[in-house]
């Protein structure tokens, strides 16, 4: 946190500098006159909207799907059939939406409170988990959230679910053992506590231990607190937000694992490799980036988002951006190609190494404008 | 070797100047006694000044031993460096390991002594870690709800290990007090780069307890014969930061600016012999709470009592020199404090928060001075040595991970080209206790300095 003030503390001394800039050169050079730098924008609106309708609400859609998905596994170990094993397959596909969606604005409680890597650590500890499913006859969530976050979260129920994902993503419920179950139903109770832990700290109170704490909404919502100093404090950290996942999504989801060729590449670093759902997460990702820009989520009514923001002091910049966002999910999307590949086994394919190439110059386009167009505007904003 | 010289080149002319004396056989033998005369003459006059010089050579001996003698303090070094190659896995899921080189200036350390008086010595010990650079943890309690900081990113490390009065009230007592070594296992002892075999210190002690590892408080050491027996009470260690892969170490508080003494601890030590100098067996003994050093003290019930036993040994008979040392620890509370570090605001121990309740680590070497082998004049040591280490022997609850469970098996040598200097190289070959990981080899060299002015 204290990086994040002394970051705020720089770059309002900057703007501060930029703005008082000119007129002291006055004194010197009577005939300069001040340039017209700097806009005017109402942020009120659009961080009230943000911080509501897109963040607040994510976490919620998070722990209500959460909630259906830990009722799908618990149908699942009182009725293991092939229909419930799907049904349980696509309620896990259905809460990665949402978590996805939300690394566009992961600060707050989810990094202070250690959420992400209770839910989403990985690489999965494959040998601990097989050791645990051999040595152990029964699995509780009050043991399971005691253990080393690499053997619960996402992709342990991911890997109970869909299997090892090696040749493919249909696991059967023949395979699944009866203790498979218990495990997944003990690891996905442990799963939607934290969401719930999460969501309460938004909306409730940010500290757990003191109901008394106001909710992380609460400081967004009305910045001079010792969080935010102001509102620039809050736009600035959900630009920075938008630009860490892009550069997460680019540099290291995507690129990691592509290396600099097909014999350097490495599957053992894809992330949701087990179910195939490593390409619909990559996307939602950058439509978590899309949601914060636009400020509302697709199909809704227009709404107020970081968008507005770049068009009170750019509208070209601001169009820009947001075709760079819709071009860098497009290209995501595209690496799949016309037979739907998997992106595990598009690593390995020389033609669909192309298009992942793509997708990676169209995130390192967007993280730069992020960076040098967007961020660098809270300097010329007069609040 | 002079005086027989001079008495050689006497007779020589003697026997020269012989001849032309032949004629007349009295004048000659007057002429030989002379010269005796003066031969015995000459030989005492060289006997006064042989004595003279070595009384010289004595004075002058006496005085370099008065100047020692009178000098109260002391300056020692030492410092080490490494080159090692070795596998590494990337992550917990990896099982192919990839070869990787690095280097390491390990440590330089600068240590000042200085006797007071008598009775009264200052000892300091600054050490500078991997390069020197550093950042301490701060926690701030008036920061939402408690956070930890780092002010700058860690390249190493500036410490001072050591900073105590000694007070020796005669041959059979002693008193250490202030910021101490803390004497549990032999690392403590065998920390100079000539005190340990192996390019790096032993691993395994570090997987469990802090290595060379150092408290403020005061340390009672008693001596009777060859037995020494001391009892510490020192500040304990911090939960917090108590991790799956080396069990309590990194609880040291020595990330922290300020070191929480809320709860302190009991170690006690028996030597008989010393290990130091190759002959000496021992037991040490540790315990403490560590609940209530923790910054966020509410977050664990229980005290999380820590015990630490250890055995160790050293024998050294003609070139052979065998040692070696086991510990076993345990940790009350494990799971709670388990939980409590996973949810800590800020602390970030991300995966690893699972802790041994049980922990144990052992090593043994052997080696033989080679010197006179090959008749050289400064030592040449060929050494074996064995390592075990498992951080997460036994956990409260369920399985306890088996990917910290490891040994090695190490050959190498160390030679010695001067007194002060130490060249290692060492082969080693890691086995881990997880099925799917086969071993790894490792290649070091490491060169170390150590002198004292």
């Amino acid at each position: 946190m204290k990086l994040h003030k002394s970051l705020i503390a720089l770059t309002v001394s900057t703007a501060l500098l930029a703005g008082c800039g000119s007129s002291s050169s006055s004194n010197d050079d009577k005939d300069v006159t001040p340039a017209p730098t700097g806009f005017s924008f109402q942020a009120t609106e659009m961080i009230t909207n943000l911080t509501n309708d897109v963040i607040v609400a994510g976490y919620e859609a998070l722990n209500d799907k959460a909630e259906i998905f830990v009722n799908a596994t618990q149908t699942l170990v009182n009725t293991p059939t092939a229909e419930n094993l799907a049904a349980a397959q696509q309620a896990w596909k259905d809460v990665r939406v949402p978590w996805e969606q939300g690394e566009a604005h992961i600060f707050g409680p989810v990094d202070a409170l250690s959420i992400d890597p209770h839910l989403d650590t990985w690489p999965l500890n494959t040998s601990d988990l097989s050791a645990l499913l051999a040595n152990q006859t029964s699995f509780s969530a009050d043991e399971i959230k005691n253990w080393n976050d690499d053997v619960q979260g996402f992709h342990t129920m991911e890997f109970l679910l869909f299997g090892d994902g090696v040749t493919d993503n249909d696991k059967s419920i023949d395979e699944m053992t009866e203790l498979e179950r218990e495990y997944l139903s003990a690891t996905a109770e442990v799963f939607k506590n934290h969401t719930q832990t999460l969501f309460d700290a938004w909306t409730v109170a940010n500290d757990p231990n003191d109901s008394a704490s106001p909710a992380y909404k609460d400081l967004l919502l009305d910045p001079n607190n010792d969080i935010y100093a102001s509102q620039l404090g809050v736009i600035e950290e959900l630009i920075n937000g938008m630009i860490g996942i892009v550069d997460e999504v680019g540099n290291g989801k995507i690129a990691e694992p592509f290396g600099t060729s097909i014999e350097t590449s490495d599957t053992s670093t894809v992330e949701s490799q087990y179910s195939w759902n490593s390409l619909v997460d990559f996307s939602d990702n950058i439509q978590g980036v899309q949601n914060v820009y636009r400020g509302e989520y697709p199909e809704q009514a227009d709404k107020q988002g970081i968008i507005d923001f770049v068009e009170a002091a750019d509208a070209t910049v601001a169009a820009r951006v947001d075709g760079e966002i819709e071009a860098a999910i497009a290209a995501i999307k595209a690496i799949a190609g016309d037979n739907n590949m998997p992106f595990r086994q598009a690593i390995g394919d020389e033609a669909a190494r192309e298009r992942i190439q793509t997708a990676i110059d169209a995130l390192t386009v967007l993280q730069s404008s992020l960076e040098n167009d967007v961020l660098t505007l809270l300097q010329q904003w007069q609040q | 070797m002079k005086v027989s010289l001079i008495q050689k080149s006497l007779l020589l002319a003697l026997a020269i100047s012989a001849p032309s004396y032949a004629s007349d056989k009295v004048v000659l033998e007057n002429a030989i006694k002379a010269q005796k005369q003066q031969l015995a003459e000459i030989e005492k006059k060289l006997a006064e000044l042989e004595a003279k010089q070595s009384q010289v050579v004595a004075l002058e001996h006496n005085k370099a031993n008065q100047i020692s003698a009178s000098k109260n303090w002391q300056l020692n070094s030492y410092g080490s460096i490494l080159y090692k190659s070795e596998e590494i896995f990337r992550n917990i899921q990896d099982t192919d390991p990839e070869r990787r080189a690095r280097t390491d200036i390990e440590r330089v350390v600068i240590e000042y002594v200085y006797d007071v008086n008598s009775k009264w010595q200052i000892e300091a010990e600054i050490e500078y870690e991997h390069g020197g650079t550093g950042a301490a943890l701060e926690y701030d309690g008036f920061e939402e709800f408690g956070e930890f900081e780092t002010e700058i990113e860690a390249g190493g490390e500036i410490i001072v290990e050591k900073l105590q009065a000694k007070y020796t009230h005669n041959d059979n007592f002693a008193i250490k007090m202030g910021h101490i070594f803390v004497p549990v296992g032999i690392g403590t002892d065998l920390h100079k780069p000539d005190e340990y075999l192996t390019t790096e210190r032993h691993w395994s002690e570090a997987s469990l307890i802090p290595q060379v590892w150092h408290e403020t408080g005061v340390n009672f050491i008693g001596k009777w014969q060859n037995i020494t027996a001391q009892a510490l009470v020192t500040t304990g260690l911090n939960s917090e930061y108590f991790r799956t892969y080396n069990w309590v170490a990194t609880g040291h508080q020595k990330r922290f600016e300020q070191v929480n003494a809320d709860d302190l601890a009991l170690t006690l030590r028996l030597d008989y012999g010393d290990i130091k100098k190759g002959k000496g067996v021992g037991f040490s003994f540790y315990t403490g709470d560590t609940t209530g050093n923790r910054n966020n003290s509410n977050k664990v019930e229980g005290d999380g009592n820590l015990t630490i036993f250890g055995i160790h040994g050293a024998y050294s008979y003609e070139n052979w020199l065998v040692r070696g040392q086991y510990l076993f620890g345990q940790l009350e509370d494990s799971q709670a404090i388990t939980n409590a570090n996973k949810t800590t605001p800020g602390l970030k121990p991300g995966n690893f928060a699972q802790l041994g309740s049980e922990a144990e680590s052992a090593f043994v070497e052997l080696a033989y001075n080679s010197q006179s082998l090959f008749n050289l004049s400064t030592p040449l040591y060929f050494f074996t040595g064995y390592e075990y280490a498992n951080p997460i022997k036994e956990v409260e609850q369920g399985n306890a991970t088996s990917r910290f469970d490891t040994q090695e098996i190490s050959i190498g040598v160390n030679y010695l080209p001067m007194k002060n200097l130490v060249f290692k190289a060492q082969v080693a070959e890691q086995m881990y206790a997880q099925d799917n990981l086969d071993n790894t080899s490792s290649f070091s060299l490491s060169m170390g300095y150590y002198f004292s002015i």
